[in-house]
């Protein structure tokens, strides 16, 4: 059969050679067969034929006729050896050659008959099997004896064989399990009642998959169709869990229909009871404008789009929620609904948050935080580490811890490593670190042990604060502090400090060593005792008043000494306030001011006694003045009087006895009388002078120029009969007491006009010199008469000193020394500058200041 | 003595001032009737005393023993009977407050008596022409005295 099979196959498809060669093969094949057929006394033409029909059938007519030629030809040359040649062969033996011949062509176009019907035949089959080989079901056809005749490639192929597998073999054989399973039973229930049956079932290995089997009974046994059902099952199932899950899912879930044309807004089309749960939303609530908060997609994305939004849920209140929305397309592609899926993350925020924070905490802490293995390898570095050491992250991360450290600190690692390893914790020592530039850097660090989640310990938290500044201040306030001890020690005053309310807590050695009180005796307000009992309630009040307005505190008092002597003690206290601005405490310290007190005490005293003595002087001065004025008064009476009687009585004798007198003791009389008129003239200078002293000085503004004026008009006798030029310049305003400035004026003119006499024409000038604005003028009164001699300058203001003869010109002697006492009690000054028959010149200026003596100012002065 | 009232007292304690005060009041017939009196006492008996006198005018220098000129003339002025009798105060002193004081207590006149005799005689002169000839006294209290 094989064999048939091989040649049917090469005759359908074999190229024409290969049919002629396999003739060719066939016809020399056959005489192999006859030797054993020979020694059956078997007529050795038999085996021929088969060749022949074969060669026929399976090869076509050609190679059949090719084939039928040369076995005619072996038969008689093989099969008839003893004729020796064709003339030598028996009638009957080309008989049997002829009818081998004719056998073979009648064989072979026969054979070419029905290999024409046939594959006339294979054509129809052929086109019925491209319609089964080219649906997707499988398709197979069974014999009455359950073996397959047909199997078509889609079946094959879910069965994974090829088809010509299963031709002819026997379908229990091939699959054993159909037998007792629902196949079979349907199989055999087809056939035997005769009608189509349906059954879905799994087959299970090798094939492992869900048929959908139709059953028909045919004229032949039974076809079948059938269908891999295994995926779209999958599918239903899948489905049908993930309807399931949807609904019962914790997240919610919502499908929303994505809006039609000419459509606006997703319209809601289901929820799950989650969705319900979660936002308090049924689907009767969520109409399409409702939906504002759940942020829609506005673009189809091709991956489901995340997003996280607070959400309102129906009651108002919030949450995080996170969206998935998965779109679905319809099969062309366009998109229909959004599945959306939104799960409440309020809580997964919440730990986001708060890792956030903590991270950010750890990141941006001023503190370096770093963590480190067992080993001391480096794992983490935060921004304050960077800051602190100088490195950056990238530079420490997988480095060793011992990087950092002081080389002469590195003992102390080991150590370290022990105690992590036993899960202590190690806060705030110190230690010193050396940073990035080289620079060692105090600090405080803080070790915790790292756990796995196993709660082993895998490593180390260390958390270090550069204290160097710290350890810099405190060094400082060590310094201050011992500053401020060596200070309360080394002074001599005793320095000493309460609380905020005054009270003393602390011992204070100095205060005990100056008092005698006890420790005990001091604390509190006990200290007070100490004062002498007259300034304890006074000081209690002054320093309670200044606890209490928080002022600077300070008084005197007394304090009594070990011996028992009360020495004046001076206080000062101030308040140390804390950074919030409450009373820390308050120092102050206590000096010993005994000796200022007392040398205070002896100014005080001497004060005194300066007032009593001033008092005293100055009652003597008045008691003085008052004899002065009774002796003025005196004088102005009781030296007059005698006057008037020696001139009265001369008087009397020249007028009522000149006949009896002689010529010569008319004139003695007469001599008498003028000098008693004289000394009435001196003592009345005299008097005026006193009088200067003690008149009070009413001053004014003055104007120098009416002054002079007036005093021209009352002086017209003195020079009547004589030519007098007078000329009188700019006098600027000045502060005076007229009456006393008209009498400096009236002594000046008439020295002018006295001391002129002599000349043919006397010359007067009356004027003022101004040194700049705000200065005083410089009054001055020229003449030009005889003038004096400067070096007796210094007599002319003195009184009744004259430095003229008295018969030349008369005059006592009084006149300069008033106007210098009138110049002097307004505090100004007079000069005179002169040359011998030259003339005079007078200045005066009523404020001493004004006068610096000058070039331009004469030297000749007067001082008070 | 006469026993016409008296024209003039004079109050003066130096007997040179006394005498050359006479002189020119005799020699110009000023007074007939003249009192003088050396101190302030004497003035007031002569004035207050059992025989109270009361002179056409007083002339009256300040410097005087036992009581002054000044209190002298406030009790002239104080006093209802003596009030009205001119008083001419002749005094060597040209004190301001001398002045000041005599004008307050109401005195009459202030003459300063000079050194110069000449001006001196023509002071006494005019004062005695004026106060004694010229001027018209209080006369009804005189008369009612009288």
């Amino acid at each position: 059969m094989r064999w048939f099979t091989f040649f049917a196959g090469l005759g359908r498809f074999g190229t024409p050679a290969a049919r002629y060669i396999c003739a060719i093969a066939l016809a020399l094949a056959a005489p192999g067969m006859c030797i054993p057929l020979r020694a059956l006394h078997f007529t050795p033409l038999v085996p021929y034929a088969p060749f022949m029909v074969v060669s026929a059938v399976a090869l076509g007519l050609g190679p059949g006729l090719l084939t039928t030629l040369l076995s005619s030809l072996e038969v008689i040359y093989s099969v008839l050896p003893a004729a020796g040649s064709l003339g030598a062969i028996a009638a009957l033996d080309w008989e049997r050659a002829l009818a081998v011949g004719f056998t073979g062509v009648v064989a072979s176009v026969l054979a070419d008959r029905v290999r024409r019907s046939y594959a006339q035949l294979t054509d129809a089959h052929r086109k019925n099997a491209a319609v089964l080989g080219s649906i997707s079901d499988g398709f197979v056809a069974l014999d009455q004896a359950w073996c397959f005749i047909y199997v078509n490639p889609a079946a094959a192929r879910i069965m994974g064989k090829s088809p010509e597998e299963f031709l002819g073999r026997n379908l229990w054989e091939l699959w054993p399990y159909a037998r007792d399973s629902a196949f079979g039973e349907a199989y055999r229930r087809a056939v035997a009642q005769n009608v189509p049956v349906q059954v879905e079932a799994f087959y299970p290995d090798p094939l492992n998959a869900w048929f959908e089997m139709r059953c028909y009974p045919s004229r032949e046994g039974l076809t079948l169709f059938f269908t891999d059902t295994t995926e779209r099952r999958r599918r239903e199932e899948q489905l049908r869990f993930h309807e399931s899950a949807a609904l019962q899912t914790s997240d919610a879930v919502l499908i929303l229909k994505a809006p039609g044309d000419g459509q606006t807004g997703n319209e809601p089309v289901f929820v799950n009871s989650s969705f319900e749960r979660i936002t308090g939303f049924s689907m009767l609530d969520l109409k399409p404008g409702e939906l504002l908060s759940i942020p829609v997609p506005a673009q189809v994305q091709r991956d489901s789009t995340y997003l996280e939004q607070l959400t309102r849920r129906k009651d108002g209140s919030q949450f995080w929620a996170e969206y998935t929305f998965t779109s679905i397309a319809d099969p062309g592609g366009i998109h229909t609904h959004w599945v959306c899926s939104l799960r409440d993350i309020t809580g997964r925020k919440q730990t986001e948050e708060t890792s956030r924070l903590f991270t950010s905490i750890v990141e941006y802490s001023e503190d370096a935080i770093l963590s480190k293995t067992l080993d001391g390898i480096i794992l983490t570095w935060n921004k304050g580490a960077e800051r602190i050491y100088g490195y950056a992250s990238r530079e420490m991360v997988g480095q060793n811890i011992a990087r950092l450290m002081a080389p002469d600190y590195s003992q102390e690692l080991p150590e370290i490593v022990d105690n992590l390893r036993s899960g202590e914790r190690r806060q705030h020592f110190l230690t010193e670190h050396v940073r990035k530039d080289g620079r060692r850097i105090s600090v405080s660090i803080t070790l915790s042990p790292l756990r796995d989640t196993a709660g082993s310990i895998v490593g180390a938290s260390i958390i270090s604060r550069d204290v160097t500044e710290q350890k810099l201040v405190e060094r400082a306030l060590a310094h201050s502090e011992q500053r401020y001890r060596s200070l309360a020690f080394a002074t001599t005053q005793i320095v000493w400090s309460t609380n905020m309310h005054g009270e003393v807590m602390e011992d204070i050695p100095m205060w005990r060593a100056f008092t005698g009180q006890s420790a005990e005796e001091v604390l509190g307000m006990g200290w007070l005792l100490a004062l002498h009992p007259e300034d304890r309630e006074r000081t209690r009040e002054v320093w309670l008043r200044a606890v209490e307005s928080r002022r600077f505190y300070g008084t005197e008092y007394r304090m009594r000494q070990r011996g028992g002597e009360y020495r004046w003690m001076a206080v000062h206290g101030a308040l140390v306030p804390e950074v919030d601005g409450t009373i820390r405490e308050w120092v102050a310290t206590c000096a010993d001011i005994q000796d200022r007190k007392q040398a205070e005490a002896e100014i005080v005293k001497l004060n005194a006694e300066l007032e009593q003595r001033v008092i005293q002087r100055t009652a003597e001065l008045q008691a003085a003045n008052r004899e002065l004025e009774a002796f003025s008064y005196s004088v102005s009476h009781d030296l007059r009087a005698p006057l008037r009687a020696l001139d009265g009585f001369s008087r009397i004798l020249l007028e009522e006895y000149s006949p009896q007198l002689p010529e010569k003791a008319q004139h003695y009389l007469t001599v008498t009388r003028n000098n008693a008129v004289q000394m009435g003239v001196l003592i009345d200078d005299l008097l005026a002078f006193a009088r200067l002293s003690r008149q009070p000085l009413h001053k004014q503004p003055v104007a120098p120029a009416e002054l002079v004026r007036q005093v021209l008009e009352d002086l017209t006798w003195e020079r009547e009969g004589r030519h007098v030029e007078i000329t009188v310049g700019d006098l600027p305003v000045c502060e005076g007491d007229p009456q006393l400035l008209k009498q400096v004026l009236v002594n000046l003119l008439s020295n002018g006009f006295k001391y002129t006499r002599a000349r043919d024409v006397a010359r007067i000038e009356v004027g003022a010199l101004t040194s700049g604005a705000g200065e005083f003028p410089v009054y001055y009164v020229r003449d030009n008469g005889i003038g004096f001699d400067m070096r007796y300058a210094d007599k002319l203001f003195g009184v009744f000193q004259r430095l003229h003869r008295a018969n030349e010109y008369p005059g006592t002697g009084v006149g300069l020394a008033i106007v210098q006492r009138i110049v002097h009690r307004h505090g100004g000054r007079v000069w005179a500058e002169s040359a011998l028959n030259h003339g005079a010149t007078f200045y005066f200026v009523l404020n001493q200041s004004a006068a610096k003596p000058g070039k331009e100012l004469p030297a000749c002065s007067s001082h008070p | 003595m006469n026993k016409e009232p008296i024209e003039l007292l004079l109050v003066e304690d130096n007997p040179s001032d006394e005498e050359l005060t006479l002189h020119v009041l005799q020699k110009n017939n000023l007074a007939n009737r003249i009192q003088v009196v050396r101190d302030g006492a004497e003035a007031l008996e002569f004035l207050f005393g059992s025989q109270s006198n009361v002179p056409r005018l007083i002339l009256l220098d300040l410097k005087l023993p036992l009581l002054g000129g000044l209190e002298l003339l406030s009790r002239i002025k104080a006093d209802t009977r003596t009030k009205t009798i001119p008083v001419v105060v002749l005094t060597s002193s040209r004190e301001d407050t001398d002045l000041r004081a005599c004008y307050e207590l109401g005195v009459n006149s202030y003459i300063v008596k000079p050194v110069d005799f000449a001006q001196f005689t023509e002071s006494i002169r005019q004062l005695g022409l004026y106060w004694l000839l010229f001027n018209e006294p209080a006369r009804c209290y005189s008369q009612q005295r009288a």
